[in-house]
């Protein structure tokens, strides 16, 4: 400690400051670098639901409709206005590695003024620290969170608590005081709750008093997204990971789709699409039936995940009206009703349905943005990006009218106005097996994917052709299914009439039949 | 110490000081948002700051004149905004009917003039707006705001926040009685419709047993005693060509009337039924006439292209519906379908929107507004309140000298409140946005007013007080 009792760093750093620095520096590296190889998706969804904008009215908005706190006002502009550098590969856990960095340190500053020894404050830190990178493992938690605790406690280290002058540490306390409770949130219960101790430590009971009254008005509330605890969930890091590979339009291994998270929604459909988009209607052959997510339905009861995933669903088949209600509820919905990436999408909408006007207001407020700039100037100037001009083609030219969760009359239309629209086809006689709805199939293969045959087409054609009525059968007669078709179906009757379920199983696993007979599938 | 303060002091008072442009800077037509070129306003209006939409504009010079007031400003940056006192004293001249505005704007480092003008009038102005903040987004809906605006000013408050309702949606609200009577629903369990009457917040229930539902579009007479509403079961769907995306439809619609002194229904079968759809009604001024619009009843969504509204009227006598109803505009011969129909506050003209087909024109883009002029049925030109995308939820001022709307001009997307001047013969003056603080914030917001409403006075109650009447209290029904 210095002359006057303030934490110097002027001094020659004892061996346990070095120590105990290094365990601060020791953890927040782990910690980065635990981040960034193992817990990356995190960050960038975080990044993707929040839209920042370098706009004085903009950010009275969020106030006036109250996305943002005004008693948080310093950590959440500090934290929206940082998280936006997530956007870059390793932003967020360098972001986050330098800020837990400073929560021990400052700890660690914190607990030596209030007496304790190296050891027991480098313990502090380390504990508070771990803490903190445990709560950034959950989901949408906010940087700001993690600051309104770093300013705390930054303003707690201002308190002169061994200055001999009463007046001065009044003066200080209220400043302090007044600074927490009506800036910081949560953190402001730091500084306050040190006062309380220092001041208590030193029997000087008035301050401390006034602190404990204090600390009831600071407001608890947290942040969006904010929690009290938290661990890393590599569940959770697995579907964000299939989510984020699909916003940038990258392709899904295996890899990517462990057992874990193949009965969540968001993954499954997701999955879906990329592989029909990989590899077309073949991709139906691995097929889990009874388990396949092909949309997800866009309605109250959803999350914001789960409708951005809808969301690209639509937007990859063509429709673009349900893209865009899909995503404007992924917005909508989200932590702060307001994301980067769902204006870029909105305008990538716009775009595609040729509404300038519309595009144009989207790219402006991703202008005004750290990150996006870029971005939307590539897509104000009049080249138009390959992508959009593809999707362009799959615009239908007649209208109709449907309920959003009338998906076939969606698919058929996307159709009826570009035969060309794989995606739409692949997905419209997946329906139609998933519904089992056998007689629309054979409508929709025959008028839209006549000549296409796989093996998942050729089982649920060969389930017509043996047990529709006359003129249905009339109509398949031009269809040349294979012969091991024929084969496999005469051997599956066969186990069928003698129940030999077991057997079934073993030879038929991942065969349409088995789903259409209602039989459990081990795949 | 001192230098160095001194030097420190004049940089910034150099740098605050825009660069003054030479008188014989070229003329050019500088494309600004909002426009208020040629526009009328009402002299209590807040300021008209508006903005350069080019990007390399970044300086700009400007006077306001009038014939005694003279307001000079400068600045650096696209944005031209006027303190709130200097536009006050401008303003206020009280001789001035026209300011004439000069501006000088620096573009790629030479400047450029531009001029226009707007006019004033001194008609009677109702200065709070009421409208509902959400997204542009179909059947579903998350954080919704209802938030009062002081046009004569930047001032806003928020009536009633969906996040302290327990996200319940809100709609329809709407003034009556000169402002002194307020209403919106609440829709869900627990909620109702939210009647500001007689200085009192009530939740009440717009429905008896003999009604399929409780009460939606709607409109307060100008005793405040009566409200005509619609009863609508409304199916959303959705478009999937080009730019239409939703469509609303109802499967049925009635009309009835509340008493809120007796607080009971009042029903005719003359405005309910299978065979007819009615919906949007409103009262004439005198509270003897109910306007509203009517189809008849189709199998829907089939047939939403040829479902086409007509406006018809029936008399009200305080106690009963009258025994007949007239056409008052024929969907027909009109070629169109009719919404919203609302009477001028002196019973003269009725100006409605007009789209296509169908009764939701917010997301119809050819839905213009149109005016008949009552006295003898023909239609005014108000064309030029129209624009290319939707113009609806329009309303009069209580002066009838004003009309108030919603417009996706612009972007096409987000609706806009937009304010026209009414002449006595039926002229409309160009529209204009209403001004904000910040010109680009309606740029920069991903909100829609929805539904404007204007009012003399501002709504009695709070967000606070919806809160603790929503949680506190019961819905008092209605027989």
């Amino acid at each position: 400690m210095g002359k006057n009792g303030y934490f110097s760093l002027c001094m020659r750093p004892s061996k346990g400051k070095i120590v105990s620095v290094a365990v601060c520096l020791a953890i927040a590296l782990a910690a980065a670098v635990f981040f960034l190889l193992a817990y990356p998706n995190h960050f960038f969804h975080r990044e993707h639901y929040t839209l920042f904008l370098a706009s004085g009215e903009f950010i009275r908005q969020m106030f006036a409709q109250g996305v943002y706190q005004p008693r948080q006002w310093m950590p959440t502009l500090a934290g929206e206005y940082l998280t936006q550098f997530y956007y870059y590969v390793g932003g967020g856990p360098a972001i986050v590695g330098v800020v837990l960095l400073l929560l021990g340190l400052v700890a660690m500053a914190l607990a030596r003024r209030l007496g304790a020894g190296w050891l027991c404050a480098s313990s502090v830190a380390a504990v508070v620290m771990l803490w903190e990178a445990g709560r950034q493992c959950v989901g949408a938690y906010p940087l700001s969170s993690s600051l309104s605790l770093l300013m705390g406690g930054g303003l707690a280290l201002l308190y002169p608590s061994r200055c001999g002058m009463a007046w001065r540490r009044y003066v200080a306390a209220v400043a302090i005081c007044g600074v927490g409770l009506t800036s910081l949130g949560y953190g402001g219960a730091v500084p306050i709750a040190y006062i309380i101790v220092t001041e208590g430590v030193r029997r000087r009971w008035v301050m401390a008093i006034v602190g404990v009254v204090a600390l009831a008005f600071v407001p608890y509330g947290g942040f969006r997204g904010g929690c009290w605890v938290g661990f890393p969930n590599m569940t959770s890091e697995a579907i964000l990971r299939v989510d984020v590979k699909s916003c940038w339009g990258r392709a899904l291994t295996e890899d990517d789709y462990p057992a874990s998270i193949r009965n969540t929604q968001i993954a499954n459909s997701l999955y879906t699409l990329s592989q029909i988009r990989q590899k077309g209607d073949a991709a139906l052959d691995d097929v889990n039936w009874a388990n396949t997510q092909l949309f997800i339905p866009v309605n109250e009861k959803g999350s914001y995940l789960g409708f951005t995933a809808a969301g690209e669903v639509w937007y990859s088949i063509g429709d673009m009206t349900m893209a865009e209600h899909s995503t404007i509820l992924g917005m909508i919905f989200s932590p702060a009703h307001a994301a980067s990436r769902h204006v870029k999408r909105l305008a990538e909408i716009a775009l595609v349905r040729g509404d300038d006007a519309a595009a144009a207001k989207y790219l402006r407020i991703l202008s005004h943005t750290a990150t996006h700039g870029a971005w939307a100037a590539a897509r104000s100037a009049s080249a138009i990006p390959l992508r959009i001009s593809e999707l362009r083609t799959l615009m239908p030219q007649s209208d109709t009218l449907r309920a959003s969760a009338d998906y076939g009359r969606s698919l058929r239309n996307l159709l009826n106005n570009n035969a060309n629209n794989t995606l739409a086809r692949t997905y419209l006689l997946a329906l139609d097996l998933q519904q089992k709805r056998m007689r629309n199939f054979v409508e929709d293969y025959l008028r839209y994917g006549k000549g296409i045959m796989t093996r998942t087409y050729a089982e649920a054609l060969m389930v017509m052709a043996a047990t529709a009525p006359d003129e249905i059968k009339a109509r398949l007669e031009g269809v040349a299914l294979p012969p091991d078709v024929w084969r496999d179906f005469v051997r599956f009757n066969e186990l069928m009439e003698r129940g030999d379920v077991a057997t079934l199983r073993r030879e038929f696993a991942g065969s349409y039949w088995l789903f259409f007979q209602k039989i459990s599938d081990s795949k | 110490m001192r230098r160095l303060a001194i030097s420190i002091i004049t940089a910034y008072a150099l740098a605050s000081c825009a660069p003054t442009p030479p008188q014989n800077a070229p003329l050019a037509h500088g494309e600004t948002y909002p426009d208020y070129r040629g526009v009328t306003v009402p002299r209590a209006i807040a300021p008209l700051n508006f903005m350069f939409t080019s990007d390399s504009v970044d300086a700009w010079c400007a006077s306001f004149k009038t014939r005694g007031e003279t307001l000079r400003l400068g600045g650096w940056g696209r944005k031209v905004t006027i303190d709130e006192d200097d536009w006050r004293n401008l303003m206020t001249d009280t001789m001035a009917e026209r300011v004439d505005v000069e501006v000088f704007f620096r573009t790629g480092g030479e400047f450029r003039r531009d001029t226009f003008s707007f006019s004033i009038s001194d008609d009677a102005f109702d200065p709070y707006v009421t409208y509902r903040l959400i997204e542009p987004g179909y059947e579903v809906w998350n954080a919704i705001q209802i938030e009062e605006r002081d046009m004569t000013s930047f001032a806003t408050r928020i009536l009633a926040d969906n996040a302290s309702l327990d996200g319940k949606c809100m709609n329809c609200h709407l003034h009556g009685q000169q402002g002194q009577t307020t209403l919106f629903h609440l829709r869900g369990e627990g909620g109702g419709t939210m009647l500001a009457r007689g200085g009192e917040l009530r939740k009440v229930t717009l429905r008896n047993d003999s009604m399929k539902g409780g009460a939606v579009y709607g409109e307060i007479d100008s005793s405040g005693r009566y409200g005509v509403f619609s009863t609508n079961v409304i199916i959303p769907a959705l478009h999937s060509q080009g730019s239409r995306r939703l469509e609303v439809y109802d499967t049925e619609s009635d009309l009835c009337i509340a008493d809120f002194d007796q607080r009971r229904m009042i029903l005719s079968p003359l405005v309910r039924g299978d065979a007819s759809l009615e919906t949007f009604p409103c009262f004439a001024p005198d509270g003897r006439t109910v306007y509203f619009c009517s189809a008849p009843a189709k199998p829907v969504p089939d047939s939403i292209a040829t479902l086409r509204y007509s406006i018809l009227s029936i008399g009200f006598d305080g106690e009963r519906w009258a025994e007949s109803v007239d056409t008052v505009w024929s969907a027909e011969r009109g070629g169109g379908s009719a919404s919203f129909p609302k009477v001028s506050p002196d019973g003269r003209f009725l100006l409605f929107a007009c789209s296509a087909s169908g009764t939701f024109p917010i997301w119809h883009r050819e839905t213009d507004l149109r005016m008949l002029d009552l006295s003898d049925g023909h239609e005014v030109d108000v064309s030029r309140l129209n624009s290319c995308v939707s113009e609806s939820y329009h309303t009069w001022a209580s002066s009838g000298r004003w009309v108030v709307f919603a417009s996706k001009r612009g972007d096409g997307q987000y609706g806009r409140v937009f304010v026209a001047h009414v002449g006595q013969d039926g002229r409309v003056g160009r529209p204009f946005v209403i001004p904000q603080r910040d010109p680009e914030a309606d740029l920069l917001c991903l909100k829609s007013y929805n539904i404007p409403d204007v009012s003399p006075l501002p709504a009695p109650f709070g967000r606070k007080e919806v809160e603790r009447v929503y949680r506190e209290t019961s819905a008092i029904n209605f027989r």
